[in-house]
């Protein structure tokens, strides 16, 4: 019987003794080398790390004291977040040395849930601060490529998250958003997840694009799944002063959310394959008794112009010691080179038009008045060509709200919808919620992926 | 609100697709790869580009007295 490479299933299979943490850890290590390297999606295995925390899981269920769902469950995260004695790269060729002595708040909340590290995975290189125009911005050699065609990209930049999720390596991973970079890789990887509120988790031991943009997240297999693991890393840490207070806890109450449509322009963008996979998700919905009602989003100052000038300054400054040195020259998208040299010179007049404006933009919280979540397409269009620049292939991918989500620090829960008919490029969903609204998205998310009776 | 050009509302606009996306006039304008060699003129590209960004912005004006958001919200339990 083939296992289902879910936390629900390999929980189960743990918890049955079909096999152990090990044996588990193992197979996830081997599909990583196998399935994965095709797909360039680990820069590297915590192979030492990993059988060691399965072998300790598995004495803790020999004694009776597991951890909980997650523990023996194997993992990787975002070559971002910081593991202890393990490089953690930035997807930067020029970062290549880099060791921190310590692990992510993140990663050391799902080692004390049991869970196990298996894979620091691939990403764009400094998560695309300066702006990529190449799927290969990467320090692998390549692009990372769609876990559902080779000759498509696995979306950025948490690429390497999406596709060994996409591929089956891992049940789930930790990936990072900053406007986009976790929907994306649903999206082109036809995977679940979640870019939690932000603040909602912490970013301690995360390298900095935006610190008042980025959110730490997960990706996965099943939409419930990025709930559980949610609540594992989810919550306030002293190190990191922007998280939230407020709880995260899945509600059960009866009063289904309402969901929210607008206008989508899918004849303008030629997307009829989107459209039909949306309008399934809408039936499937109404027939579980969900309210769909269409909405009118108020209308704000371009959101994309303050994401370009908010990650131009706090990425100049972040990695300022990076861009004035010599080992800039190193990256492969000298596009993107240019881009973090040049946004040394941003003005503050810039910067902070962009944090005012982005104050004027709360005014978009009256779609709440309306609905408890919007559902939108992540993209119009499926996954895109691996082996050509953005600036050729960007094209009627449409604009559903990202930078407003991301500026307003909104939760969205991605969920695969459809495909490309020619391609076969996955094509995603989002359910987007007021802030600290992140279980409401995922539970519309979770019903909207059940398979219809 | 002043009403932005095409090439303005693409700069902004195409910002949001990857996470920071490309470069957002090159992504209209440049038909092909670029051709990475000349790193001076990907330079006086990106500034250039940086100060369509700032143009674009000027066109969008505030409302008198609008403040900063604020780098994050201290709460307490």
């Amino acid at each position: 019987m083939e296992l289902e490479f879910t936390i629900g299933g390999l929980s189960q299979a743990l918890a049955s003794k079909e096999l152990s943490s090990v044996e588990l850890t193992q197979m996830a290590l081997s599909r990583l080398r196998e399935r994965g390297a095709k797909h360039r999606v680990a820069r590297e295995l915590t192979e030492a790390r990993a059988l060691a925390e399965a072998k300790a899981s598995d004495e803790r269920r020999a004694k009776g004291k597991t951890l909980g769902p997650h523990d023996g469950i194997p993992y990787g995260v975002k070559d971002l977040l910081a593991t202890k004695g393990i490089p953690t790269r930035w997807g930067s060729v020029g970062h290549g040395d880099q060791v921190f002595d310590y692990d992510a708040t993140v990663v050391k909340r799902l080692s004390e849930a049991g869970a196990v590290l298996v894979a620091k995975l691939s990403m764009i290189e400094l998560a695309g601060g300066g702006g990529y125009d190449v799927p290969w911005a990467t320090d692998m050699g390549g692009a990372v490529l769609s876990s559902a065609n080779p000759a498509l990209w696995a979306g950025g930049s948490s690429s390497g998250s999406g596709a060994a999720v996409g591929l089956g390596c891992l049940p789930f991973a930790i990936g990072s958003e900053t406007s986009g970079s976790i929907l994306c890789p649903c999206a082109f990887n036809g995977i679940s997840g979640i870019r939690p509120t932000y603040g909602r988790v912490s970013r301690h031991g995360a390298m900095a694009l935006s610190w008042t943009l980025d959110k730490i997240g997960v990706l996965s297999r099943a939409a419930g799944d990025s709930a559980t693991v949610l609540s594992v890393i989810a919550g306030r840490d002293p190190a990191d002063k922007s998280t939230t207070f407020r709880p995260f806890a899945m509600e059960s109450g009866s009063r289904k959310p309402v969901v929210g449509v607008v206008k989508e322009a899918f004849a303008a963008n030629r997307a009829s394959a989107c459209e039909e996979g949306y309008n399934r998700v809408i039936e499937n919905l109404r027939r579980q008794g969900y309210e769909v009602v269409p909405v009118t989003m108020p209308p704000v100052p371009s959101a994309g112009l303050a994401v370009s000038i908010l990650v131009d300054g706090d990425g100049a400054s972040a990695h300022e010691n990076f861009i004035r040195s010599e080992k800039i020259e190193q990256m492969p998208d000298k596009q993107q080179l240019a881009g973090l040299k040049a946004s040394l010179e941003q003005p503050t007049v810039d910067y902070l038009w962009a944090m005012r404006v982005r104050t004027e933009m709360e005014s978009a919280n009256a779609v709440w008045r309306e609905c408890d979540v919007l559902f939108r397409p992540i993209f119009y269009q499926g996954a895109l060509a691996a082996d050509k620049p953005l600036s050729q292939t960007w094209v009627r991918m449409g604009n559903t709200d990202i930078p407003l989500a991301n500026l307003l620090g909104w939760p969205a829960a991605a969920i695969p919808m459809a495909e490309d008919p020619v391609t076969k490029g996955p094509i995603g969903g989002q359910f987007i919620g007021p802030a600290y609204a992140d279980a409401d998205c995922l539970r519309v998310a979770i019903d909207a992926t059940r398979r219809p009776d | 609100m002043e009403k932005l050009t095409r090439r303005e509302l693409t700069a902004g606009a195409i910002a949001l697709g990857l996470g920071i996306g490309m470069r957002p006039a090159e992504a209209q304008n440049t038909p092909q790869t670029p051709a990475v060699t000349d790193a001076e003129k990907l330079l006086a590209d990106a500034r250039a580009q940086l100060k369509s960004i700032g143009a674009a912005r000027r066109q969008i004006k505030l409302a008198d007295g609008s403040e900063p958001a604020t780098t994050f919200i201290p709460e307490r339990p």
